[in-house]
């Protein structure tokens, strides 16, 4: 099986506009393309289109708008991990020959219907994502003895490291005090917790390693795929900690035959502040119970080794693309061109990128 | 009947496998452990709060049901 490298990117910058999805995506091409000067319509052979719109052959309408024929076209949906499961699909074209250059381009509006899994009958009327945050805070706080003081952390330090990132929502910093005295939406959960779902897009492009060069001489690889669904319903779940981020995670490491010390630098999907120190220690950063410590000592550094771009939480959260602006920011940090954001010596980098609290994960390894 | 009708009637129903006697959770048309057919049945009323947190004065919980399956619902004071 050949190399996928990852060779040019697009993306906007994240608001609440009131854009058309069709014109998001577009944005994003568009941006891609004018990074890919070498790069001609007919080299793209598949064209696959991330978001949990509603808008059908969303594919097709990119690929016209765009001046694409591709061979393969049509939409990845999995609600917050629909980027990640585009690239992977995107790879998976690749490594069989099907396909040597894909783009994969994520969209979402902030009215996402992606929000509300209207199926799952085991969440009762509290259908909105704030009501199993409240249920992960609580028992998190519960088992670790972790305080409302301890996890605001994530939000501040995210904000903060958002403020380098040029396509954030954020426009602010926050302090510990205006964490804890945002709106309380339950008793486990202010609004400053919470990422928000924001309009957004993000594109990537991904080839066989037979054509990266002529598009860049700065390939970033992927070298592990780890991806796992636990169920559909949010009450099958663990509550302190992610089962299907660990079983990703292990599985990503193994293909790319490294172990998660290796890991330079790391998007973290921190949908709520609880997510990040449970995915910390679910992905193997550090024990279980020990991912606050290890937010605060990051925080108390300065250091932007988790969530440079500014997490979830800082950038906000457009669905479909918020897989494909993580995996952006790692390329961009391994080809050392995050400015401000830019982590020392970044060599491996990984996405965790996941669905309907934790329900399902992808993790991804890239390389330099 | 449908799992939603009976709930707003204050029943609250499973989906209980007629083979292997399972309950499907969340209700589903037919087993998901051997695909054969379910009956709706009245679940166990009482269940055990595995974990709680409130909005505004209003508490809702996680609880477990017939050591098998959990929901999300209002706590009534």
């Amino acid at each position: 099986m050949g190399k996928v490298g990852i060779v040019s990117y697009g993306i906007t910058k994240f608001s609440k506009e009131d854009s058309k999805i069709e014109s998001l995506l577009l944005k994003s091409t568009k941006k891609l393309f004018e990074n890919s000067p070498n790069l001609s319509r007919n080299d793209i052979d598949a064209v696959l289109v991330s978001t949990n719109n509603n808008s059908k052959y969303l594919s097709a309408i990119l690929s016209e708008m765009s001046g694409i024929q591709p061979k393969i076209s049509h939409t990845v949906e999995s609600l917050c991990n629909s980027g990640t499961n585009a690239i992977v699909s995107a790879y998976s074209y690749i490594a069989s020959g099907l396909a040597d250059v894909v783009l994969v381009s994520g969209a979402e509006r902030y009215d996402s219907p992606g929000q509300i899994l209207e199926w799952d009958n085991s969440r009762g009327e509290f259908k909105h994502p704030i009501f199993w945050a409240s249920i992960f805070t609580k028992s998190y706080k519960r088992e670790f003895s972790i305080t409302d003081e301890d996890l605001a952390i994530v939000s501040v330090k995210n904000h903060k490291q958002a403020q380098n990132n040029p396509n954030a929502i954020s426009e602010k910093e926050y302090s510990l005090d205006d964490v804890l005295n945002s709106k309380r939406l339950t008793d486990d959960l202010r609004l400053l917790d919470c990422s928000r779902p924001c309009t957004g897009g993000a594109s990537i492009l991904l080839t066989s390693e037979d054509f990266c060069s002529k598009f860049t001489d700065d390939p970033i690889w992927i070298t592990g795929i780890g991806q796992k669904t636990i169920s559909a319903g949010f009450t099958k779940n663990t509550f302190d900690y992610m089962e299907s981020t660990r079983i990703a995670a292990s599985s990503a490491l193994k293909m790319s035959k490294h172990n998660s010390s290796d890991i330079d630098v790391a998007e973290i999907h921190d949908a709520f502040s609880v997510c990040e120190p449970m995915a910390l220690e679910s992905l193997g950063f550090t024990d279980k119970g020990s991912g606050m410590d290890m937010v605060k000592e990051l925080y108390a550094a300065n250091n932007f080794k988790i969530n440079p771009r500014g997490g979830l939480i800082g950038s906000g959260h457009p669905l479909g693309a918020t897989g494909i602006a993580q995996t952006i920011e790692i390329v961009q940090q391994l080809q050392i061109c995050a400015n401000k954001r830019q982590v020392d010596d970044a060599t491996i980098g990984l996405v965790h990128n996941m669905s309907a609290a934790a329900t399902s994960s992808t993790v991804l390894i890239l390389e330099k | 009947m449908t799992f939603e009708d009976e709930l707003r009637k204050g029943n609250f129903q499973v989906a209980e496998c007629t083979d292997c006697k399972k309950i499907v959770w969340p209700p589903s048309d037919f087993c998901n452990q051997c695909f054969q057919e379910i009956r709706w049945r009245k679940c166990a009323n009482e269940g055990k709060i595995i974990e709680f947190s409130k909005q505004n004065n209003n508490y809702f919980c996680l609880a477990e049901f017939e050591n098998t399956i959990k929901i999300i619902g209002k706590v009534a004071s």
